[in-house]
């Protein structure tokens, strides 16, 4: 865990549809969140593969399958199907009807 | 085919077999139905021996080295002995030991002790039979006086009872079980005492669990309960035993309650087992490892030996006790004095009056009077120095002993180690410093004693590989060498015999009146067997003893625990064993398939209670206080509580990596009488870890030069072997390694950047391996073994790998260094390509590499020339007619080829070639070929030919230093594909490691990867060097006069020397070679397995290494040896002439079924008078030649060969030497010269012809080196296992031969009968355009002496895989056609476990199947993560999905699951829909939990819910793809493209001005035609397709749907002037009536105007033609895309309504019956098309078809519409941004 972090104010709780996710972009890093029944999460916008946007990809309980290859990615941890396969994983927060990002800063410098 | 009646060398039993054999090679193996111990039976290893003589890794030449890092080198049998005779002359008697095997025969074992024990003054001779069978000679000794089992095998068949000890019978004794098996049916009683429940005891009446080491309260107890009963045989106690009170006195403290509490057996039963045995009117007591392997393991034997003699059951029919020993001969060394207290005729040493017998017999100095070490004392004595010098034969005992870390470290500490055995490497000879090549069965003529004493004779069919020779032959020239010449004179096997039974005489292993003659034909005897006597079957039939007093002995048995008892850190009690699969350690039974498929790798059985959280299948790491080994984890309830087993045949060489070996665990506590270890009780624990298990104590420093897949893949092997590395990484390039197989799919654009990553940048900082990219190593020091690199800085090394790789071959032609001209070898050559752009460009090199080159450039939009100084593409793989049938491939895809041509300068706008002409280029592709990178490695002093020299080991000429890939030369060949290169990593990541591995050469197999090219030449593919023999593929020449074929390895030093003692006269050379090549015999035995007619290189190796027709002169040798680094001659001979030398079909002796789909193949002897062929046979050429004037000549310019580069200059001085005159090409510049076969005009004929004139006198003369088969071909013809088909076309005229083959050809191209030659010749002529055939097919199977050698699959891979497996296994042929046919029909399900899969990744069938089965992998997917199968090249994708479907049940046959997680099928999910009422995925989730786990099935759900909800379901867009949320096709850049509707491909000029408006508008990347005739809008941003759709003003044209997409029209009757039918109409009008439906897969629809069909209606999904008078047809099922298939006609109609109406009742049909992605073209053949036309046809059921789809399509809406009422706020963009609030 990197020693510093900025939190962000990502969207209002409305602006997900459940099951989905969304793309924004911070600090010109593209940054997928997702909302699922099990809570929200949130993984960098790039399939390690191809660079597919895995905010266009299904979400199923714990996974979302990137839209281009179906490579598969936890949502939790980031960790991909694939040995070897590995996008970074934030933490999300949901503060009444806010939904809050942080970021590694070391993350948003390396971007 | 001949037969040889020998023995079974497994275990003791001694079942006769039968062996067939033919041209020195084991054919197959049977039981002898004559002898009388199996009767025709055997179990399942004898019949897998075949694989095991055969073995690539059998030894055949003595190998030699100074230092254990260093590498062997070849001697011959004179330096070896005479060496080792010096060496051992240095050490006193006492420090030499002899560690020998109860493999051996009886004459190798009284060899080797005569000459240790008599003339080397040493009784360390022990044998492994001391793990064996010691307990039982001393049981047998201490009641009996003398070692020698009382009962035979014929009791077995006579006893009432049977009691079986510690003995897995059924596993390890097969036959014997068999027999018991059969007296147990008639009525014998079988009890077992055994801890676990193994196949014996589950057979058994009476099964007596009895706890690990505690057998002997178990015996004593049953002996109380025989006294207490009054079962005893008091008469016979009486008179003929003693010691009856003493051992009574100890059981009678055994009740049975007492025995019960200790060993686990109830009460009831030990007293059940008792009486039963001491009862029955005829007992027999039998034991093998269980009672031997323990501390007490004699008193073990004595225990059921007091039984027996309590009980009376000796000296009776079907009584007494009989150990089954494990080995074969185990019998024969003790009654040579195989054991380190014995001496022959079962004397004892220690016995002054045996010892001078033996003295007076051998007449050698006396014998020392102190018994010798035993086996494991040995290598403690080792360990501490005072045995200095090991001698070890036929056993493995890094693998077989006790602690194993212990005797390996013993080992290591030894000065001198000879290891003698028939395979190499084995876990003991890699640590050996002389390694002998012994001949193994069925290789050596002796005798074998089995455990009945039953002497029986072993024959010689065969000889053995190499110099390999029979152990006594090997001790007897020991012998010599050390000065004994008359004591080891013998001649032969029987000669020794002879002398040993003549030393038996009057002694109670009496076999003075046998001898091989007499054993041969009158068969095997029971000894005693003195002249005269018929043998004997039962010992004390008398009752008398060979004791002083007569009478046997009785022994207290006093019971002990086992010798380590479990405690709290190690509860369990690991009892060790076998498996029925295998034999020791797998040095046989190992290179067995079938053996080694269904016993894979090593397991532990346990008791769940005692592993809690350890599922089975488990890896877990059994741990005791030695050592601990990895295994994987199998739950048997049935086993007792506490007591664990496993059994030890794995060593490092056979287990899986870093799993460690299960005698590190074992202790070498023994026997204090008969010093046998007990390996049957070891307390030890279980822990759930992974991991390799064996850690060094420091750490290792391996340095990597080189960061390619190859240095990669050796450090990833080391890393699974062991931990405690230092690694370090020094390379060119500047990052980690990559899939350099997919470098030419990055260059056309089908992979990215990313897909070529093996490991991510951060691995290697995980696994602390300091990568040094960009900064390659510049010196080795080899002496203080370090490196330096670039930067200054010196890295010690430990073991130091060399895998540089190789440096692309340039031309020397002025301008190849221009910027313009670009390698193609790695990601950046390919950034570099790209970043070219090039309009034309030229690739020099018609290899893998060049087409590869040539169609990425070309799919970037280049025009390409691929330019080859060959006659043909891919001239290493392909023989001619493949060669011009995958140029007609290549030229079809829109590359350009020029043939024959060379380069002779590039300049700056194009490549000048040696014909003159000027081929305009902007980019030049070299991609010519590699060279090894070898400057580091010659800099630093290592041997260095072509590559650096490595043995199998991938050793280096210094020790420490190993070399992998490219750079690397082994056995003479240097490989450049990636499957043989990742088996030399692993193999020197073993090395590396410290654990032996060997990598003995490979089939080399590869594919060539052009989108639409199919090719996978499996025998040759060789980027360089000569191609290496199979055994028993005899090249050049088969001698046909009965003699053994004699291949010859074109490896260099050998044959070099071979050459030199030539001397003139056939069988003179013949006989020369045959000693000479004992080096290349070796390779034989392990040889590469491929060889081709076509391969040029092969014949002209072949034909330099001396093959020549049988009966002509020698072949002229002037050029030398072509490939051969070191010879200088080869250098020359490299180039042009060895291209030359051979020729399509010049493979000397080979038959071949060549298949070529559309021409005649190059077959069959050729129009020349006899006289006219031996003349030219004397000038080294031969049959390939005649028929190459006539088919091959025309491949290159006028039948010269290719020629290497030269500039003009020199081809004048050439030309002006006096050579014949050249033809110019560009005079001819339309002809198709490179065509094999093919018949160009008149004009070229003739010139041909009179180049053949030529050529002829230059063959004369001596300059062409060719191999010559024809008269081999000719005896091969003659050859009984020659196809019918070679003798057919030999006799037969040549036209009708032609026939015949175009026959194969049609059968195997399966009905495409290929037109014509003179026909086609005609449209070649026209030009290029017209090249109907159907099938560009070319199958091609070689067959050499019988046996699968090679294949050529081209256009038509089908069977590839089975094909490789054949070739590797060099499986047998007798009908070359036939094999070719099923193999185009063989499933992968046919394929073997062993059959490797992936070559990339070495991936073999059974891991593929493991995955699925105890991985749990349900998907191709998950397993090629899992194993990496399919995940290099993705050649093999196709058979893994095979594979998985097969092991997972069948996927293809079972019902596919929509759902996987929830194994729910489409039906499943459709039934519960419905009844519920379900409307939306969610409910679905909720129902039945489909959709939940991996999502994978959620669009599937989600179709399904809307079809059968008629379209009123609840939407639920998260479970649809994004396609499906924003109604447009995601790109892979994440933009989308958008396609609105045109019906019927018809579009307005007002609608092309908005679409270009739009384009402008939003920024579209492309605008493109469809091939659906539409208009795609490319690049457009996700926020802006609202707006793009609302300027667009047109309907959604379902691009990106499963949907009905379009359907496309030609322009019909409306316009055309040959239309029919109003295809524009009618395709409008489909279209709206679909439009908007989702189907379970894209449907694309078409209709034609005409039968002219420009449509394309007959490869639509669904398809309308129109035809005459009106009428109209209805197609369903066409495909045009990955496969291609032409659609069913469903039905002809009257009307455009009836179509309509048709076709929409088959789509809604489809819409409910296909399972989701099953496109149309699957989905009617799967539902067949009758059924089909009877649901669409029968007007009910049509209407209702129509009807459910009218409601489905009333509910539809225009996607598109979303732009004004999106489904979601936020459906079509992103989030806002909000910048960071603050820092925590």
């Amino acid at each position: 865990m990197a020693a510093t972090s900025t939190m962000l104010r990502a969207c209002h709780v409305e602006d997900v549809p459940m099951g989905e996710g969304r793309a924004l972009t911070v600090g010109g890093r593209r940054i997928a969140l997702f909302r699922t029944p099990g809570g929200w999460h949130a993984l960098d916008d790039a399939c390690p593969h191809r660079g597919g946007p895995l905010s266009d990809g299904i979400v199923a309980d714990a996974c979302v399958t990137c839209p281009l290859h179906e490579r598969r990615f936890d949502l939790a941890t980031g960790e991909g199907s694939t040995p070897g396969d590995r996008v970074a994983a934030h933490r999300v927060e949901v503060v009444g009807d806010e939904v809050w990002l942080e970021i590694a800063v070391p993350a948003l410098a390396a971007a | 085919m001949a037969e040889t009646r020998t023995l079974c060398p497994y275990c003791g039993v001694g079942c006769g077999l039968l062996v067939d054999h033919e041209d020195g090679r084991v054919a197959g193996v049977r039981g002898d139905p004559l002898h009388p111990t199996n009767r025709g039976r055997t179990c399942r290893k004898p019949l897998e021996l075949p694989s095991a003589v055969h073995a690539p890794d059998r030894a055949t030449t003595p190998l030699v080295r100074a230092d254990r890092a260093g590498r062997f080198a070849p001697a011959t049998w004179d330096d070896a002995l005479g060496g080792l005779a010096r060496r051992l002359a240095g050490y006193r008697p006492g420090e030499i030991a002899f560690y020998i095997s109860g493999q051996l025969l009886t004459e190798d074992y009284y060899a080797v002790n005569k000459l240790a024990k008599g003339f080397l003054g040493t009784n360390n001779v022990d044998s492994n039979s001391r793990l064996c069978m010691s307990s039982a000679v001393a049981g047998y000794s201490g009641a009996f006086g003398f070692d020698g089992p009382p009962p035979a095998y014929a009791d077995l068949d006579l006893a009432d009872c049977l009691l079986l000890l510690g003995t897995n019978t059924a596993a390890c004794h097969p036959i014997a079980w068999s027999r018991i098996r059969d007296r147990q049916a008639s009525g014998g009683y079988v009890i077992v005492a055994d801890p676990r429940p193994t196949p014996t005891a589950r057979a058994a009446d009476l099964h007596l669990p009895v706890r690990p080491g505690t057998d002997l309260a178990l015996l004593n107890a049953m002996l109380h309960v025989i006294d207490a009963e009054g079962l005893t045989d008091a008469a016979f106690v009486e008179a003929a035993t003693s010691g009856f009170a003493e051992a009574i006195a100890v059981a009678r403290e055994w009740t049975p309650e007492r025995a019960a509490a200790v060993c686990g057996v109830d009460a009831e039963a030990i007293v059940t087992a008792a009486t039963r045995f001491a009862g029955a009117g005829a007992a027999m007591a039998l034991w093998s490892m269980g009672a031997n392997q323990s501390a007490v393991g004699t008193l073990k034997n004595r225990a059921l030996i007091n039984l027996c003699l309590a009980a009376g059951q000796i000296g009776r029919p079907g009584s007494g006790p009989l150990s089954l020993t494990g080995q074969p001969n185990a019998m024969g060394g003790r009654e040579t004095g195989g054991l380190a207290h014995l001496l022959p005729g079962y004397r004892r040493v220690d016995d002054p009056a045996d010892r001078a017998a033996m003295e007076a017999h051998w007449g050698c100095p006396p014998i020392a009077p102190e018994p010798g070490l035993a086996a494991v004392e040995l290598f403690d004595a080792l360990a501490e120095g005072r045995v200095k010098a090991v001698w070890i034969v036929a056993t493995n005992p890094l693998v077989s002993l006790p602690d194993g870390d212990r005797a390996r470290a013993a080992l290591e500490r030894a000065e001198l180690v000879v290891v003698q055995d028939a395979f190499h490497p084995t876990e003991t000879s890699a640590l050996a410093h002389v390694a002998l090549p012994a001949a193994a069965w069925p290789e050596k003529t002796g005798t074998m004693t089995s455990s009945e004493r039953r002497v029986g004779l072993v024959e010689r069919a065969i000889d053995p590989p190499g110099a390999a020779r029979p152990d006594w032959e090997i001790f007897a020239g020991l012998g010599r060498a050390l000065g004994h010449h008359d004591a080891f004179a013998w001649p032969d096997a029987a000669a020794v015999f002879d002398e040993f039974a003549a030393c038996t005489a009057g002694r109670p292993c009496d076999v003075s009146g046998l001898s091989h003659e007499r054993l041969r034909t009158e068969g095997s005897r029971q000894w005693p067997c003195p002249a005269g006597s018929e043998g004997t079957r039962r010992l004390y039939a008398d009752r008398r003893f060979p004791t002083p007093d007569r009478r046997a002995r009785f022994a207290p048995t006093p019971h002990a625990g086992p010798a380590e008892a479990p405690d709290a850190d190690h509860p369990l009690l690991l009892t060790s064993g076998r498996v029925a699969e295998h034999w020791h350690t797998l040095t046989r039974t190992g290179k067995s398939p079938a053996l080694r498929a269904a016993a894979p790798e090593p397991f532990v059985e346990l008791h769940p209670d005692d592993a809690p959280g350890v599922r089975d299948g488990d890896l877990v790491r059994v741990a005791s206080r030695r050592g601990a080994v990895r295994l994987r984890a199998r739950l048997v309830p049935e086993l007792p509580r506490g007591t664990a087993f496993a059994p030890f045949h794995w060593g490092a060489l056979h287990a899986p990596a870093g799993a460690g070996q299960l005698n590190a665990v074992t202790h070498g506590t023994v026997d204090p009488t008969s010093r046998q270890p007990e390996l049957k009780a070891v307390a030890v624990r279980v822990e759930r870890v992974a991991g390799p298990v064996r850690r060094t104590t420091r750490p290792r420093r391996l340095v990597v030069v080189g960061t390619g897949m190859a240095g990669q893949a050796v450090v990833e092997e080391a890393m699974r072997r062991r931990d405690g590395w230092r690694i370090t990484m020094l390379g060119e390039e500047p990052g980690p390694a990559y899939n350099r197989v997919l470098v030419s799919k990055l260059l056309a654009g089908t992979c990215g950047p990313g897909d070529l990553v093996i490991r991510p940048a951060a691995w290697f900082a995980e696994h602390g391996i300091d990568l040094r990219g960009g900064c390659p190593a510049t010196s080795i020091d080899l002496r203080a073994r370090a490196v330096t690199d670039a930067g200054g800085e010196r890295h010690a090394y430990d073991a130091l790998v060399i895998a540089t790789g190789s440096r692309p071959l340039l031309p020397p032609i002025p301008g190849i260094d221009a910027p313009h001209v670009l390698a193609f070898r790695t990601p950046r050559d390919v950034d570099a390509l790209h970043a070219a752009r090039p309009r034309r460009a030229v690739v020099i090199g018609g290899g893998l590499l060049g087409l590869e080159a040539a169609a990425g450039l070309h799919a970037r939009g280049a025009r390409v020339t691929v330019i080859d100084v060959a006659d043909r593409l891919m001239p290493r793989q392909l023989d001619a007619a493949a060669g011009a049938l995958l140029r007609r491939q290549v030229e079809r895809l829109g590359l350009a080829v020029e043939l024959a041509v060379a380069p002779v300068a590039v300049g700056r706008d194009g490549v000048l070639l040696d014909d003159g002409r000027h081929l305009p280029a902007d980019l030049v592709v070299c991609a010519a070929g590699v060279r090894p990178e070898t400057t580091l490695a010659r800099a630093a002093g290592l041997e260095v030919a072509r590559g650096i020299v490595v043995d199998d080991q991938m050793r280096t000429s210094a020790p420490g230093v190993y070399a992998v890939g490219e750079c690397a030369e082994h056995r003479g060949v240097v490989h450049g594909l990636w499957a043989p290169l990742a088996a030399q990593a692993r193999v020197a990541g073993a090395g590396v490691a410290g654990d032996p591995a060997a990598f003995t050469g490979a089939v080399p197999a590869t594919v060539l990867k052009v989108a639409g090219v199919d090719v996978r030449p499996d025998h040759a593919g060789l980027r360089r060097g000569p191609p290496a023999l199979r055994p028993g593929a005899p090249l050049g020449a088969a001698d046909h006069r009965g003699g053994r074929r004699h291949p010859v390895h074109p490896a260099g030093r050998v044959v070099r020397r071979a050459r030199r003692r030539h001397a003139p006269g056939p069988l003179g050379h013949r006989a020369r070679r045959g000693r000479a090549h004992a080096h290349a015999r070796r390779r034989r035995g392990a040889g590469l397995r491929h060889a081709r007619p076509g391969d040029r290189l092969a014949a002209a190796d072949a034909a330099a290494a001396g093959h020549r027709p049988g009966g002509g002169a020698p072949v002229p040798r002037s050029r030398g040896l072509p490939g051969h680094p070191h010879g200088r001659a080869g250098r020359h001979a490299r180039g042009r002439d060895r291209r030359r030398a051979a020729r399509p079909g010049g493979g000397a002796g080979r038959r071949r079924a060549g298949l070529p789909g559309d021409r005649r193949a190059p077959h069959g002897p050729p129009h020349g008078a006899p006289a006219r062929r031996r003349r030219r046979g004397a000038a080294a050429a031969g049959a390939g030649r005649a028929r190459d004037r006539r088919h091959a000549r025309a491949p290159d310019r006028g039948d010269r060969g290719p020629r290497r580069p030269r500039p003009q200059a020199a081809l004048r001085r050439r030309r002006g030497a006096g050579r014949r005159p050249r033809r110019r090409l560009d005079r001819h510049p339309r002809r198709d010269l490179a065509r094999p076969g093919g018949r160009a005009g008149g004009r070229a004929r003739r010139r041909r012809r009179r180049h053949a004139g030529h050529q002829r006198a230059r063959r004369l003369r001596g300059r062409r080196v060719r191999a010559a088969p024809r008269r081999g071909l000719r005896a091969r013809g003659a050859d009984p296992r020659a196809g019918a088909g070679r003798r057919e076309r030999d006799a037969r005229p040549r036209r009708a031969r032609h026939r015949l083959h175009r026959l194969g050809a049609q059968r195997e191209a399966e009905g495409r009968r290929p037109r014509p030659r003179r026909r086609r010749r005609r449209h070649r002529r026209v030009g290029g355009g017209r090249h109907r055939r159907r099938a560009g097919v070319y199958r091609k199977l070689v067959v050499s002496g019988g046996r699968v050698a090679g294949t050529i699959l081209l256009g038509d891979a089908r069977g590839s895989a089975a094909l490789i497996a054949a070739v590797r296994s060099g499986e047998p042929v007798d009908d070359p056609l036939a094999a070719l046919q099923a193999a185009s029909k063989v499933s992968a399900a046919d394929l073997p476990a062993e059959a490797q899969v992936c070559d990339c990744n070495g991936v073999c069938k059974g891991a593929i199947e493991a995955a699925v089965l105890e991985d749990g992998c349900a998907t191709p997917r998950e397993v090629m993560a899992l194993t990496r199968a399919g995940t290099g090249c993705g050649s093999c994708k196709p058979t893994v999905i095979e594979i998985v479907a097969d092991a997972a049940g069948g996927l293809s046959d079972e019902p596919a699951y929509l759902c996987p997680c929830r194994r729910l099928t489409r039906e499943d999910v459709a039934h519960r829909v419905r009844e519920d009422g379900l409307r939306s995925v969610s409910e679905v989730a909720a129902a039945c939990g489909a959709g939940r786990d991996c999502g994978a099935c959620k669009p599937a759900l989600a179709y399904l819910v809307s079809e059968i909800n008629a379209n009123r379901h609840r939407e639920e867009r998260d479970a649809r793809f994004i396609n499906d949320r924003v109604h447009a096709n995601i790109q892979n850049d994440g933009t989308f493209s958008v396609v609105p509707r045109m019906y019927g491909g018809v579009t307005t000029p007002d609608e092309l001005r908005r679409i270009a408006d739009v384009a402008e508008r939003y920024g579209a990347r492309m605008v493109k035609v469809t091939g659906g005739q539409r208009i795609d809008l490319l690049g457009i941003r996700k926020q802006d397709l609202p707006a793009v759709w609302r300027d667009l003003d047109m309907p959604s044209g379902h691009a990106y749907a499963k949907a009905v997409r379009t359907v496309k029209t030609c322009v019909g009757s409306e316009f055309c002037r040959f239309g029919v039918g109003d295809s524009i109409a009618l395709g409008i009008a489909i279209e709206r009536a679909w439009e908007g439906l989702y189907t379970p897969a894209k449907v694309k629809g078409g209709v034609s105007g005409c039968r002219r069909n420009c449509a394309e209606a007959t490869v639509k999904d669904i398809g309308v033609l129109a035809l005459d008078g009106g009428r109209w047809e209805i197609r369903i099922g066409g495909a045009a895309g990955a496969s291609v298939r032409e659609a069913d006609v469903l039905c002809q109609v009257d009307s455009p309504e009836e179509v309509i109406q048709v076709s929409t009742a088959a789509l809604q049909l489809y819409r409910e019956e296909a399972e989701y992605k099953e496109r149309l073209y699957d989905f009617v053949p799967r539902y067949g098309l009758e059924r089909l036309r009877e649901a669409v046809l029968d007007p009910q059921r049509s209407a209702a078809l129509r009807e459910r789809f009218a409601i489905a399509k009333a509910a539809v809406a225009d996607p598109w519409k979303e732009r004004d009422e999106p489904y979601h706020p936020r459906q079509f963009a992103d989030l806002d941004v909000v910048g960071p609030v603050g820092v925590e």
